[in-house]
């Protein structure tokens, strides 16, 4: 096959349902299942200390936001060509004909709402443009870590010819996550000194708003590479955009959150600054 | 007005400030909880570890007699000397002496790389017997616990270049930049923990 060929090679899209005898090794779902959910369990008593003995309700709230983001979850796997087993504890809930593992809403709870609490702590700390790209990277690290093992041993496997996959996990999802998780941070950056008395509950739909935007602005490209039909290259260029697409989202974030490195007030001090000629 | 008595502090601010150096508390405060989430999962391996090599303890001892325990010793000692050089690169950093600091921490990444390359090694020679995590519970638990420590070793050697440079560019030290290398040293050393703790539970123990 010439060079040219390989590169036009028509790629099939589209999802496909979970084979019936897709099991994983039992050891290996119960151990992937700690891993994953483990950490949202282990926040639980230290964002109840937060709350009652700091009096900050934040991270409980946050709590509250990754359990309902969870339910984004299956929307997500349909559309990036992910099958969970069918013998993984679970499942939590169904949704798109997928069986979500219970792993998924503890999960959510800290690696979408903890670590978008985390970017939050820190640009309220005062971030440069650098620093809030330091931090997209290592909320991009900290997915790698914790998917890398599950899809090297099968726990869950992204299925298909994705692009740019190592250890059977596409790259892509470590730019896309992390993005989503920045975002995060970044709402609960600009809306929670606004937030007072019962309007608190607000922070709850935080985590499943930020979240379902960032998708929506920078995950299309890659949705679209696996589920049309189109040639090879065609396919890792739409996944290329992505990045891009995620590398300016943060790049917006970076000059908002630079522009106020005193955080008391960031909508104020975005409105105070004059539009750049 | 105040005067200069005013300002001379007190036995009692002396005290004060004693107590708050004390409280001090290194790092960053979202560290500490992505460590204690991740020595939770980890402790529950251990135990999972323990259980099933209660279950099975012929062939976890004849699974464990394949590994490697001259790699799996040079990697404890590579990650310990790593480990202490990222203390000396922190104390350096506190006495704002940024070259050494610099020094120390490319040094630790040296050692974190060496880890690396072993490890690829050794799942190499594993491949090449046609050993992989599914050859047996032993290995399930071989490969990921032996695995997810990788995963974190090969995400925290760039962490320690990065830091290495920046030090290496920077005129003077603030304590902002002393907190972020805490918390990497605290990350660097809990993968250092994990492995002390991993070695002699997956290679030794008889």
């Amino acid at each position: 096959m010439s060079l040219m060929d390989k590169l036009m090679q028509p790629m099939i899209g589209g999802a496909l349902p979970v084979p019936a005898d897709y099991a994983a090794n039992e050891l290996v779902g119960n151990l992937f299942t700690v891993w994953a959910g483990g950490f949202g369990l282990a926040v639980i008593p230290w964002a109840l200390y937060c709350f009652f003995k700091k009096g900050n309700d934040i991270p409980l709230l946050m709590i509250f936001g990754g359990l309902v983001c969870s339910l984004i979850e299956p929307m997500l796997d349909h559309l990036g060509h992910l099958w969970y087993p069918t013998n993984l504890p679970g499942p939590a809930f169904v949704g798109y004909d997928l069986n979500v593992p219970y792993l998924i809403p503890p999960c959510y709870v800290f690696f979408i709402s903890m670590t978008g609490y985390w970017a939050y702590t820190r640009m309220k700390a005062g971030l440069t443009v650098k620093g809030v790209f330091i931090t997209w990277f290592l909320i991009a690290m900290t997915d790698v870590i914790m998917e890398m093992p599950g899809t090297a041993t099968q726990a869950y496997i992204y299925y298909g010819d994705a692009s740019f996959k190592v250890f059977g996990f596409p790259l892509a999802w470590g730019w896309l996550n992390g993005t989503s998780m920045l975002l995060v941070g970044f709402l609960l950056y600009l809306v929670e000194p606004y937030l007072r008395g019962w309007n608190r509950l607000f922070i709850i739909p935080v985590s499943v708003v930020a979240m379902g935007a960032s998708y929506g602005m920078t995950a299309w490209p890659y949705f679209m590479s696996l589920n049309h039909d189109m040639p090879w290259i065609a396919t890792r260029l739409l996944t290329l955009l992505s990045l891009a697409l995620c590398l300016m989202i943060v790049r917006f974030t970076a000059a908002i959150v630079a522009s106020g490195h005193e955080a008391k007030n960031p909508i104020e001090k975005l409105n105070g600054n004059p539009v750049p000629a | 007005m105040s005067t200069y008595e005013d300002n001379i502090p007190t036995v009692k601010d002396n005290k004060a400030a004693d107590k708050a150096q004390e409280k001090h508390m290194p790092g960053d405060e979202m560290i500490w909880l992505f460590l204690l989430g991740d020595m939770a999962c980890f402790s529950l391996f251990f135990c999972m570890f323990a259980y099933y090599r209660l279950d099975e303890i012929e062939l976890f001892r004849q699974s464990q007699a394949q590994l490697d325990v001259n790699i799996g010793s040079i990697n404890t000692l590579f990650l310990l000397c790593s480990s202490w050089l990222v203390v000396m690169a922190l104390k350096a950093a506190r006495k704002g002496l940024a070259k050494y600091a610099s020094f120390s921490m490319a040094g630790a990444a040296l050692f974190g790389t060496g880890f690396v390359i072993l490890k690829t090694i050794e799942y190499q020679h594993k491949a090449a017997l046609d050993i992989d995590y599914l050859s047996n519970n032993f290995y399930v638990f071989y490969y990921i616990l032996t695995g997810m420590h990788y995963f974190h070793v090969v995400i925290g050697v760039p962490l320690l270049i990065y830091y290495a440079v920046s030090l290496y560019r920077s005129k003077n030290i603030s304590q902002t930049d002393v907190d972020n290398l805490e918390s990497g040293a605290l990350y660097w050393h809990m993968v250092d923990l994990l492995w002390i703790i991993i070695f002699p539970l997956v290679y030794l123990i008889p």
